[in-house]
């Protein structure tokens, strides 16, 4: 993985030192609130509603074992001992306290980490496939551009002061795990007719209060010209993103009222003319940053394939983790492990410092020290031999992480929501607590099922695009909880539909098993997932399941 | 009736203004301002906001049950008062002291 070079650790640490400072002016009454917020907002720091949140960027996802042993160590030493995994690939702690920042920040520092750009009208952490450098099915592994997007972004001088936040998402891989299309841009790896890989380009695409599916700016843009073409779809948005209204800002709503036509035209006339300049890519750097993230020595594996029908009878937990949490590696003998942090009844994306830690440990040991964050709120060891699944998975029972639920009902994003977030409406998490539970024993039954959760109208749940997803609202006093169906958040990008009027919260897994039963009667068998079967039926039979 | 309510700075704790002047975390102790107290709480308040200890600062809705029971009226309100209803966390502590002086 990418290794911060001197620039990296100077500017680190010198932000670091400037925001030790700005607190103890802050604590002396030297700065107000006002004077302090966006600078407490600039290295991630919020007030919530119970206490500080300080979000922590990982940078694509990628983390090794000392930045997990750290992460720990701060959960333990300065939090209450947990951390909570994020939608961005990020880690949020909820208790820190003001005073003790400036050392967080220090401790992150010395491994390379920081909070910089988690917050504010700038260009956030880059996100990606957490299979990247790994998955079978990747055309290139997308890390080395996200890295080279990174360095780019970080305190651009241009776009710290965007209309908006602004959030860029890139795939190596023909199938969208990193939900591309409801970025502000979008890439995905193609290929030219010359057989050269590129990106395509979508811009537009967002959650919240107005969901969108990013529209295609550009089929194909050679890596040497992505940073031009890039700097000219931000240049583009920060001259005509509108600054009157907050809602209406992010740059999805520039390509909604300009047209896609209009933007295209505008972006590839900034792009003609800075396209040859500072930012054109030489082959030099790409390669330099291409080899920290060289693959793994891999070793022979004579062990290939793991037979799952063996364990079902004696040992179905472990044949459950076998069936869902296990994903196709590009090296024979090899796959990309699942972490879920979604035991039932559990806090979604939540680990504690000793489970941090016994992971840090498993990556060391059986992951060539790496380690991924998933925009699900889940962990991954990418690159485990399949002779030592067994291994891990005995350690992951020893720390109560043995969940065998990826991509099933209750591998559920939920937002903080109501119990910790100063702009939630609603709760997320006791309502993802009440239908893991409520479905432990069918799960299997409904085959893969996305069921996402937000708290409020931001959609920091991801709710639009949940196969299932849920929506709290506050009404008249009342919690209240908007069901839609039929979001996707692949490749295939759809926003869901609402049902109808909002249930209460008792009756929300009560709902949803009305949803649920109607899909396994109609279903044409196990094989038609929930999405497909929606996609074939329309939404008609879901609300008369509803509401009758 | 209302309640002043603010962050603390230092720990991000949850406080209310309490009769004394003081601010601290039990909202029982509130300070309780009626609809007829509207300049008494727009004064406290002003004096709430100029004070740096404080973030946050807003007024707030509360019920007094049968009991003496105070009770926020909203949701979020009563989450503030009591703690997230998961996960079993106890509210955030006042760093060094149990209130913060006016």
């Amino acid at each position: 993985m990418y290794r911060y070079d001197e620039f990296d650790a100077a500017f680190v640490r010198q932000r670091t030192e400037q925001f030790a400072h700005q607190v103890k002016r802050r604590l002396s009454g030297e700065l107000t609130e006002e004077q302090f917020r966006p600078l407490r907002l600039m290295n991630g720091l919020y007030l919530q509603l119970h206490a500080y949140m300080l979000r922590v960027a990982v940078p694509y996802g990628t983390l090794n074992s000392t930045q997990m042993r750290k992460l720990a160590h701060i959960a333990r030493t300065y939090d209450r001992g947990y951390g909570h995994f994020t939608t961005r690939q990020n880690i949020q702690y909820n208790w820190p306290k003001l005073k003790d920042v400036p050392a967080i920040l220090e401790e992150l520092a010395s491994v390379e980490m920081h909070a910089i750009q988690t917050s504010g009208n700038c260009i956030r952490n880059v996100t990606t496939d957490q299979f990247a450098g790994a998955a079978a099915d990747e055309i290139i592994d997308p890390r080395p551009v996200a890295e080279i997007i990174r360095q780019w972004s970080s305190l651009h001088p241009e776009f710290s002061y965007l209309p908006r936040k602004f959030k860029i998402a890139i795939t190596g891989a023909p199938q969208d795990r990193a939900a591309v299309k409801f970025h502000d841009i979008g890439l995905m790896a193609a290929t030219n007719d010359a057989g050269d890989v590129g990106w395509r380009v979508f811009v537009g695409g967002g959650l919240g209060r107005t969901p969108m599916v990013a529209k295609e700016i550009s089929d194909y843009v050679p890596h040497e010209y992505l940073l031009p073409y890039l700097e000219a779809i931000l240049r583009v948005y920060n001259m005509y993103g509108r600054r009157d209204n907050k809602y209406k800002a992010r740059i999805k709503i520039l390509v909604h009222e300009t047209g896609i036509e209009t933007i295209r035209e505008q972006v590839e006339a900034e792009f003609a003319e800075i396209k040859e300049g500072v930012l054109k890519l030489p082959q030099g750097e790409l390669t330099r940053i291409t080899e920290y993230f060289a693959a793994p020595n891999f070793e022979p594996q004579t062990e290939t394939k793991i037979d799952v029908a063996q364990f079902e009878a004696t040992d179905s937990a472990y044949a459950r983790f076998l069936k869902h949490n296990l994903h196709p590696h590009a090296k024979d003998g090899y796959v990309s492990v699942t972490i879920s942090l979604k035991p039932i009844g559990g806090v979604p994306g939540d680990a504690t410092d000793t489970q941090m830690e016994a992971v840090a440990d498993l990556a060391e040991q059986y992951s060539f020290d790496e380690l991924r964050v998933t925009h699900e709120q889940n962990l991954v060891l990418p690159h485990v031999a399949i002779k030592d699944v067994r291994a891990v998975y005995d350690a992951l029972v020893a720390n109560d992480l043995q969940e065998g639920n990826a991509g099933l009902i209750s591998d559920i994003i939920a937002c903080p929501g109501l119990d910790y977030c100063a702009l939630a409406n609603a709760r997320s998490i006791p309502i993802a607590q009440a239908i893991s539970e409520k479905f432990a024993d069918r799960e299997e039954e409904f085959g893969e099922l996305k069921l996402k959760i937000s708290g409020c109208i931001n959609a920091c749940g991801h709710h639009h695009v949940g196969h299932i997803g849920i929506l709290g609202v506050e009404k008249k006093g009342t919690e209240l909880y908007q069901i839609t169906v039929g979001g996707d958040a692949t490749e295939n990008a759809s926003v869901g539909t609402i049902l109808g009027r909002g249930v209460v919260p008792e009756e929300v897994p009560n709902a949803l098993e009305k949803l649920l039963d109607r899909y396994m009667a109609e279903r044409t068998g196990p094989e038609e997932s929930f999405l497909a079967a929606y996609r074939r039926l329309g939404d008609a039979p879901f609300k008369e399941a509803l509401y009758g | 009736m209302n309640a002043i309510t603010a962050n603390e700075l230092i720990s991000g704790a949850v406080v209310y203004l309490y009769e004394n002047g003081d601010f601290g975390v039990d909202l029982q102790k509130a300070k309780l301002f009626g609809a007829d107290e509207q300049a008494t709480q727009d004064a406290m308040l002003e004096k709430t906001l100029a004070n740096p200890r404080l973030v946050s600062v807003e007024p707030i809705a509360v019920e007094v049950s049968e009991t003496g029971t105070v009770w926020a009226n909203r949701l979020r309100e009563q989450i503030r008062a009591n703690g997230p209803t998961v996960g079993g966390f106890a509210r955030q502590t006042l760093e060094g002291a149990d209130h913060v002086s006016l």
